[in-house]
């Protein structure tokens, strides 16, 4: 996932909107500049394609005898989300929604589809888009579990002070073999303007007041 | 137990048939829900083989047009509850003339193409630098173009269009109305390069002004004024190119902007 970081902490929905046209315009051009050059794909890649070809039949298409449906996961993966790592979180509330997603990720392996076809098959892109939900879900809550301090966007209600000395770093989220996440972290670099506090009323008059 | 409504919808699997046939389900009938919520509603819970598109629930993605009771809908603007009452169901194909993919899935690419022949963006002689600043344009100037502006190429004006059904090589209502939408911008000079497509006997002169594009547009965009508008100023641009050869080009446009 992209982390263009012209936001900071601030990233909310359409903040994002100067990423994705700008980014999102120079990613585009920059793909299709090198898909000119490349060269046919390497019998490696055709070898993994036909391997995610294979796992999409097994585990989608051809399997029979799953018992969940999409709409019962993504539901009750929404409801987790929202309230374990909505607009407030805790550390009781963040582990809640972990220990969930962790088993709409167990049950999403008993999946069951409808539609076998290799025609438009809505339902298997459904699978697919809820497999990288549950996935990217888990990454948030993980990296907000991580982050015991409030910034921006993300508000901590039992840490709720900005803590600059351990967290003024961008959370990076990798798979470990086993499937589990692990966290590094990378420094913010700091241009025009420093982090400060978010501060609203009275408050922000007495602070522009001591900035002058 | 709540009330329920029928709803009939078209199937069509390639790899199955050789025809469409019709599969009646019954689903809730919620007073706020829309033809696409009762989609939705069987996807999720009766049958997940059904299959149509749609993305933003909104009206601005234009992407859950279908046939709704014989008649081009946004299916996510479309209450089911103006269905209910006699008890016969509600009938959900999909978009008339068009070939269909899979069920309630149309193949779009012919009007994909048609829209790019029209060239639906600013076409500038000479760009200005960065440097130079904004192309600025007054409120008179942005309200010539603003109605044909809101089209999100839903088409169902295509699906109400008796000319496109009976000639498919018809460029259409949508293509035609974003380019005037083009043609009619003060920052834009790209008319002369659009009239190669749009003065053919494809283009504009095959609308017979039958008018039902306008009606079915969900966007107010009136597709069928931006066609009577630009038969106008075809005409004029051709008798031009007969009587002074040298003037023909951008100026009828130019001087409407």
């Amino acid at each position: 996932m992209a982390c263009v970081s012209i936001n900071g902490a601030n990233r909310l929905g359409s903040n994002s909107l100067p990423e994705l046209l700008v980014f999102g315009a120079r990613a585009g051009k920059a793909a299709a500049l090198t898909s000119l050059e490349q060269k046919p794909p390497s019998e490696h890649v055709i070898a993994q394609a036909n391997d995610e070809k294979r796992r999409l039949e097994e585990q989608f298409l051809r399997k029979t005898g799953g018992r969940e449906r999409i709409a019962t996961i993504r539901s009750e993966m929404h409801q987790a989300v929202e309230s374990g790592a909505g607009i407030y979180r805790t550390q009781d509330s963040l582990q809640q929604a972990a220990d969930k997603l962790q088993e709409l990720r167990e049950r999403f392996r008993n999946l069951s589809l409808d539609d076998h076809s290799l025609t438009f098959n809505t339902e298997l892109l459904g699978a697919l888009e809820l497999e990288f939900m549950l996935e990217v879900g888990s990454a948030i809550v993980a990296s907000a579990l991580h982050r015991t301090e409030s910034r921006g966007a993300h508000q901590r209600t039992d840490f709720p002070a900005r803590d600059d000395r351990n967290f003024l770093a961008h959370a990076l989220i990798f798979r470990s073999p086993d499937g589990s996440a692990r966290i590094e972290t990378t420094p913010v670099v700091i241009t025009r303007w420093p982090p400060g506090e978010r501060v609203y009323g009275v408050k922000s008059e007495v602070k522009e007041v001591a900035a002058r | 137990m709540a009330e329920t409504i029928s709803v009939e919808v078209a199937r069509y699997s390639p790899e199955r048939d050789t025809e469409p046939s019709s599969q009646r389900y019954d689903v809730p009938l919620h007073k706020d829900w829309v033809v696409l919520d009762a989609l939705n509603y069987i996807k999720d819970k009766m049958d997940g083989s059904l299959t149509f598109r749609w993305s933003c629930r909104m009206g601005i993605c234009g992407s859950c047009g279908m046939m709704v009771n014989g008649e081009p809908k946004l299916t996510c603007a479309t209450f089911l509850s103006d269905y209910a009452g006699d008890g016969s169901p509600v009938r959900v194909q999909p978009l008339r003339y068009f070939p269909v993919i899979r069920d309630l899935v149309v193949e779009i690419t012919d009007f994909m193409n048609k829209l790019q022949s029209v060239k639906p963006w600013l076409i500038r002689g000479d760009e200005k630098a960065v440097s130079e600043g904004e192309y600025l344009q007054t409120p008179e100037q942005l309200d010539r173009y603003k109605q044909f502006s809101m089209c999100i190429n839903c088409l169902l004006c295509y699906a109400a269009c008796p000319v496109y059904g009976l000639d498919p090589v018809f460029i259409g209502p949508a293509a035609i109305a974003l380019a005037q939408r083009y043609n009619m911008d003060s920052r834009d000079e790209g008319a002369g390069e659009r009239m190669d497509v749009l003065a053919q006997h494809e283009g504009i002169w095959g609308c017979t002004f039958v008018g039902e594009c306008t009606k079915v547009c969900p966007k107010h965009v009136d597709p069928a004024g931006a066609i009577q508008q630009y038969k106008l100023t075809a005409t004029i641009e051709r008798f031009k190119s007969f009587l002074m050869p040298w003037a023909a080009g951008n100026s009828e446009m130019e001087s409407a902007k």
